[in-house]
């Protein structure tokens, strides 16, 4: 006797499709499990030119001066150069214990300071210095990510080291 | 003799299929993938932290004297600038000091007090008669410790610590140092 097997399956078009679906779909687990130690990358953009921002603290300019006012440290910043200032961060040096203390950040003309413009500001963070103090004045620089601000601290080279007045 | 075939009906079978597919995602979401997660999130934990914490050569220290016989090394450790949000999982860090017979791991944690017996660290800036806790650097920050040893160290590394209690590859070294001017 011959039964004829009525043999059916997926057909081409299906099983593509679904290998697609497969491959996408582990594509996106992978790229959700990356995107969890990837660092994203704070652009800053000056005159239609946008770079990663921590490009633009080679080309910060800036003369700082450091004095006590009623025991109180108040940092000046005039901005040399053409690129926008944020802020600045400010750490007290103290070359005798070897230590770099982070002692507040001032952000600085309602937070743009251009080309030719100074500002001042107080720094209230309860560390006491003392006339001869070094202290590092360390620029901010305010970038984007995925469209939302974001302020951006440049590494200490490119900061100034001043004495306190 | 014709046989008589019976089997599932293809609605039957398509609903316990269906059955099948649900029990294996719900198996899947509520145990494989919340352990792959937590496994995959401590093999990538020590990315951040990777050059973390280095030595800080802008001092003058990174160099031993020689007191009663015994080394007193000065080790300046600077903390690199991340995202606040990592910082919290950074528990200290631990230095691996080697001599040329032996080495030995010294850790430097967050509220551990500090040492100035041989084999012990503390901050260069407390006095052995009145120790704090070990002070550690925040992020951009810098703080130098003094190490009590021995021998002569021909090696340091330095790597970070996690609150999770891993302790992450060297992110820094420092061959033989020299003596204090």
């Amino acid at each position: 006797m011959k039964i004829e097997a009525e043999k059916r399956g997926l057909t081409p078009v299906v099983a593509t499709i679904l290998l697609v679906a497969l491959a996408i779909i582990i594509a996106v687990i992978i790229l959700l499990w990356a995107r969890g130690f990837m660092k994203e990358i704070i652009e800053k953009s000056i005159a239609g030119k946008s770079e990663r921002i921590e490009n633009f603290c080679g080309d910060l300019s800036f003369s700082a001066d450091v004095f006590l006012t009623d025991s109180k440290l108040e940092i000046g910043v005039t901005n040399t150069g053409d690129i926008p200032i944020y802020g600045v961060q400010i750490t007290k040096v103290d070359e005798t214990k070897g230590s770099k203390v982070n002692t507040g950040q001032i952000i600085l003309n309602g937070g743009s300071l251009t080309s030719g413009e100074s500002s001042s500001g107080e720094v209230n963070s309860g560390i006491p210095f003392e006339e001869g103090d070094s202290v590092l004045i360390v620029p901010i620089l305010l970038g984007e990510v995925k469209e939302q601000k974001t302020w951006y601290v440049c590494d200490e080279q490119y900061g100034a080291e001043e004495v306190v007045a | 003799m014709i046989g008589f075939k019976r089997g599932l009906s293809a609605v039957v079978a398509t609903v316990l299929i269906l059955l099948i597919t649900i029990v294996l995602v719900t198996i899947l979401a509520q145990v494989v993938i919340p352990f792959a997660r937590d496994n995959l999130q401590h093999s990538t934990e020590c990315i951040p932290y990777e050059n973390y914490y280095n030595f800080d050569t802008s001092f003058s220290y990174n160099c031993y004297s020689v007191v009663s016989g015994k080394y007193i090394y000065k080790i300046s450790v600077k903390a690199a600038s991340i995202a606040d949000s990592q910082e919290e999982d950074a528990d200290g860090f631990n230095l691996v000091v080697g001599s040329e017979s032996s080495s030995k791991v010294v850790y430097v944690k967050k509220g551990t007090g500090g040492s100035c017996d041989v084999g012990g660290i503390k901050n260069l800036e407390d006095p052995c008669n009145s120790l704090s806790s070990l002070k550690i650097p925040n992020p951009g920050e810098s703080q130098s410790y003094e190490y009590k040893s021995e021998e002569v160290l021909t090696s340091v590394q330095i790597g970070s610590l996690l609150s999770s209690g891993r302790a992450c590859d060297a992110s820094d070294s420092m061959k033989q140092m020299p003596a204090c001017t």
